[in-house]
């Protein structure tokens, strides 16, 4: 069998064979074009995100985070909501336990989907010891049309 | 012979119309690499410019920029993108309290049909100075008051654990260092009975001979 007989076998319509051929290419091309987001995507993976309607049914008292800016926290917010992100880390942290309690539940929300910051931050508090952490899916925008 | 010749005719012009409308488009090119920077914690806000050039015959029009964190704003001096020309997208980055590899994603929506979005990246390594897990110690109001334990670890060569000391008082702590930078603390509250907060300060020299502060949070609640 030569190599082309092995690529294209008899019977098999080549045009068809060379669309598979390109597509898997283009598929391996893919993963090496885009590197970016990679990480954002393993942190992602680790804290849970839920819908409003889901967040409502947990049970448990809830403290919202918002990690936008503070200009767009002082714009609007979520009611009762405390403005925590990386930026202000260390000393947010210690507003965020001044209202905390173990049974509470932390939910991070950013401006929209395209926004990672809740994810990062989310991940954060979970590495810094709290227990029971997640990302409002949507974010500010979704809140917003619930 | 004459239907030959128009025929040769009509193809020609066919082919340089075509080619003309070709080269009439514009042409995005950029840097796909994602920028890598290194910064240390807790510096002043960082900048990137990121160029676009257009080598195509078409102006294009940068219609929005957008990050994905509200920790890197986007400006750019240019609205089009003329023919030939280049647009310089700044992006600034506030470090803050931020640490560790800072993936930050930027896209440029533009009006050219072929890149209308042009995704630009930008890692950003922020090197930990000191871990300290948990952050916070937590003790239920009205429950026995038992030791718990944190550890502290320093991640930046050359940075050396001056000391440490509880702000108030009311807890007992009992600090450990194994000389090689990592911090096993014991802390128990002398009563649990009551709600109070405290905070145990690890103070750190840099290899800059600054010194920080660092907290462990202590929460009676």
């Amino acid at each position: 069998m030569n190599v082309m007989s092995f690529f294209f076998p008899a019977g098999a319509p080549l045009r068809l064979m060379v669309v598979v051929a390109a597509s898997a290419l283009l598929a391996g091309f893919r993963s090496i074009l885009v590197p970016v987001g990679d990480d954002v995507r393993s942190v992602s993976q680790e804290i849970p995100s839920l819908d409003v309607k889901a967040l409502h049914q947990l049970g448990v008292p809830i403290l919202w985070i918002d990690a936008r800016s503070e200009k767009e926290f002082q714009a609007d917010h979520i009611p009762g909501a405390l403005w925590l992100n990386e930026s202000n880390f260390e000393t947010g942290i210690d507003g965020l336990l001044e209202r905390w309690s173990p049974e509470t539940a932390l939910v991070v929300y950013c401006s929209s989907k395209t926004c990672d910051a809740s994810r990062h931050l989310a991940s954060r508090l979970k590495q810094s010891g709290f227990s029971v952490v997640y990302v409002l899916e949507g974010g500010w925008e979704a809140w917003q049309k619930r | 012979m004459s239907k030959c010749i128009s025929f040769r005719y009509w193809w020609a012009i066919g082919v340089f119309a075509l080619s003309s409308l070709g080269s009439l488009r514009a042409e995005l090119s950029w840097d796909p690499k994602p920028v890598e920077t290194t910064v240390e914690a807790g510096s002043e806000p960082i900048s990137h410019v990121f160029e676009i050039k257009n080598t195509g015959a078409k102006p294009v029009r940068i219609q929005r920029l957008q990050s994905d964190c509200p920790c890197v704003t986007l400006t750019s001096q240019e609205e089009m993108i003329a023919a030939g020309g280049t647009a310089r997208i700044e992006a600034r980055f506030e470090v803050g309290d931020r640490i560790g590899n800072q993936r930050k994603r930027i896209t440029v929506f533009t009006d050219d049909p072929r890149d209308s979005v042009v995704p630009l990246g930008w890692n950003i390594q922020i090197p930990e100075i000191i871990r300290i897990r948990p952050v916070f110690l937590h003790w239920k109001a009205g429950a026995e008051p038992l030791p718990q334990q944190a550890k502290a670890e320093v991640l930046l060569p050359g940075a050396k654990i001056k000391g440490w000391r509880l702000e108030k008082k009311g807890f007992r702590a009992e600090v450990r260092e194994d000389g090689a930078g990592v911090l096993d603390i014991r802390v128990q509250p002398e009563s649990a009975s009551t709600p109070s907060q405290d905070r145990l300060l690890i103070e750190l020299v840099n290899p800059d001979k600054t010194i920080r502060t660092y907290s462990l949070r202590l929460l009676i609640r």
